[in-house]
């Protein structure tokens, strides 16, 4: 469980964050939103631990189970930017190696590339991937330490169908065993089909904390706000009857 | 960093780049140049310049503090190996006389920072140096280098930040000992030089595709014009150059 209390945090005379109190528990995939300059990858820094806030507290109670470790981490927005070493491998590697025998290192790294879809050779340097790769490969970095709270900033970003399902199978993963996800995007065709909850942010402030099923109350204030309504709640929204949401006529 | 300087902006921000650095050029001369009374006299000066500009008055404590350690370097040294001199106190006075010079040239070089954005400062070196390229040396070219390099020092802290970070993320603490520091510093300086080049490649990239041509004079959205206080300054500067220097 996450539990953050009155958190405030500024960056020199500017408060990016202002008395935010949440509570996260377990098996609950949240989708962080809000537009650009909200304080949305603040956040999650601060829950990860990188940032020191001002004020306030978060706290992270795990309940230790097979599935995951007690670890928070986050994959930043940048992939290209958090790669330090020379090969996919010892990238992927890197936070077990010295705490894991090397069979076993080579057994989880390989399981976190395939995991993620990585189909390209693990002796090469991650910095002449493309993007798309690149982010899988910064996924698996992390998914190798196995985190019981996962925190994902812009993970759609540069990635095609087939990325994006693999980050539904990790959702879905989450869900199942137990663990915490949160995903801070603008993408909310994707968090829409994925989280059951989302925090929306404004300048700072955390200003709704909703279920996916009450999206639709929330919708001016997202339009509002420039955030693009996702194409489901929109055809939802226009009265056709849920059994007919698509109708192909006189095809030759 | 700059919101401050967006908020309420003074004489001297509303000034011409070209007449500030010479201004700044004069300050520094007079600096390295005088002793007694005429410092004293600098230094009242630079306590207008700073109180008019809307810096706040712990900026001299704060750039006391940030340097205290060079400063007192600075004094030691000169106590140490000034052989020249034998009486202890004349030793004494010339190493703080040397301090505070070096104090007062911080707190000039911060003050010009407050009150001119890069940009402005490469505009008014481009300006000064256009002469030159009546010589063929490659003025424009000079000053294009220079606005990539200040376009890149933000970009550079924040990828080294971010490689950082991914590094915490992972487990490590290069505090543990020396070895595992070395180690950090190599795997976090090799990184930010391999996304500094490939940014760079990019940005000569869209230079090219922008239609920058090297060496081809360009014009510029921020005109410069001096006005009647420019030409005070540069007036009043220029006369100091010439009094110090003959």
């Amino acid at each position: 469980m996450i539990k953050v209390k009155s958190l405030n945090y500024s960056y020199g005379n500017v408060n990016i964050l202002n008395d935010i109190s949440f509570t996260i528990n377990e098996s609950e995939v949240v989708g962080v939103i809000g537009p650009g300059g909200s304080g949305k990858s603040t956040l999650l820094r601060c829950l990860a631990n990188l940032l020191k806030p001002e004020s306030g507290s978060v706290q992270n109670e795990f309940i230790l189970n097979n599935s995951f470790c007690d670890k928070i981490s986050l994959v930043i927005q940048e992939p290209e930017q958090q790669f330090f070493l020379d090969n996919v491998y010892d990238e992927v590697g890197f936070a077990l190696k010295g705490l894991v025998s090397d069979e076993e290192l080579e057994k989880k790294v390989l399981e976190s590339l395939r995991f993620v879809g990585f189909e390209g050779e693990i002796n090469q340097s991650p910095f002449r991937l493309s993007g798309g790769q690149q982010r899988r490969v910064a996924l698996a970095s992390i998914l190798v330490m196995n985190p019981g709270i996962l925190l994902l900033d812009e993970p759609t970003v540069g990635l095609d169908a087939s990325g994006l399902m693999i980050l539904r199978r990790l959702a879905k993963h989450y869900k199942q065993q137990g663990g915490i996800m949160i995903i801070a995007s603008y993408d909310l065709d994707f968090l829409y089909s994925v989280v059951d909850r989302f925090l929306l942010f404004s300048d700072g402030k955390l200003i709704a904390d909703f279920k996916t099923e009450e999206f639709n109350r929330y919708q001016n204030i997202l339009m509002e706000m420039g955030l693009e309504i996702p194409e489901l709640v929109k055809i939802t929204a226009r009265d056709i009857p849920q059994s007919i949401l698509l109708k192909i006529r006189d095809i030759e | 960093m700059n919101q401050s300087r967006r908020v309420k902006q003074s004489i001297w921000q509303k000034l011409d780049p070209r007449s500030k650095l010479l201004l700044l050029l004069t300050i520094i001369m007079l600096v390295i140049k005088t002793d007694s009374w005429v410092l004293v006299l600098l230094s009242l000066l630079l306590f207008l310049l700073i109180h008019t500009s809307h810096l706040a008055v712990g900026f001299f404590a704060k750039v006391f503090l940030k340097f205290r350690w060079l400063i007192l370097i600075i004094f030691m040294v000169n106590c140490c190996f000034n052989i020249a001199l034998i009486d202890l106190t004349t030793k004494i006075g010339k190493a703080g006389m040397v301090a505070y010079k070096v104090y007062l040239l911080l707190l000039v070089a911060y003050w010009f920072n407050f009150v001119t954005t890069p940009f402005e400062l490469i505009n008014g070196i481009e300006h000064l140096l256009k002469p030159l390229s009546k010589l063929k040396l490659p003025v424009f070219d000079l000053t294009m280098h220079l606005t990539l390099v200040v376009k890149f020092i933000p970009e550079i802290i924040e990828i080294a930040d971010n490689i950082i970070m991914a590094q915490r993320i992972r487990g490590v603490n290069p505090h543990n000992n020396w070895r595992r520091s070395m180690n950090w510093i190599k795997s976090t300086i090799i990184p930010v030089f391999i996304v500094g080049m490939r940014k760079t490649s990019q940005t000569a990239m869209v230079l090219e595709a922008r239609g920058y041509r090297p060496g081809v004079p360009r014009t510029t959205i921020k005109v410069l014009k001096f006005t009647k206080m420019d030409y005070a300054i540069v007036f009043a500067s220029l006369l100091s150059l010439l009094v110090i220097l003959c």
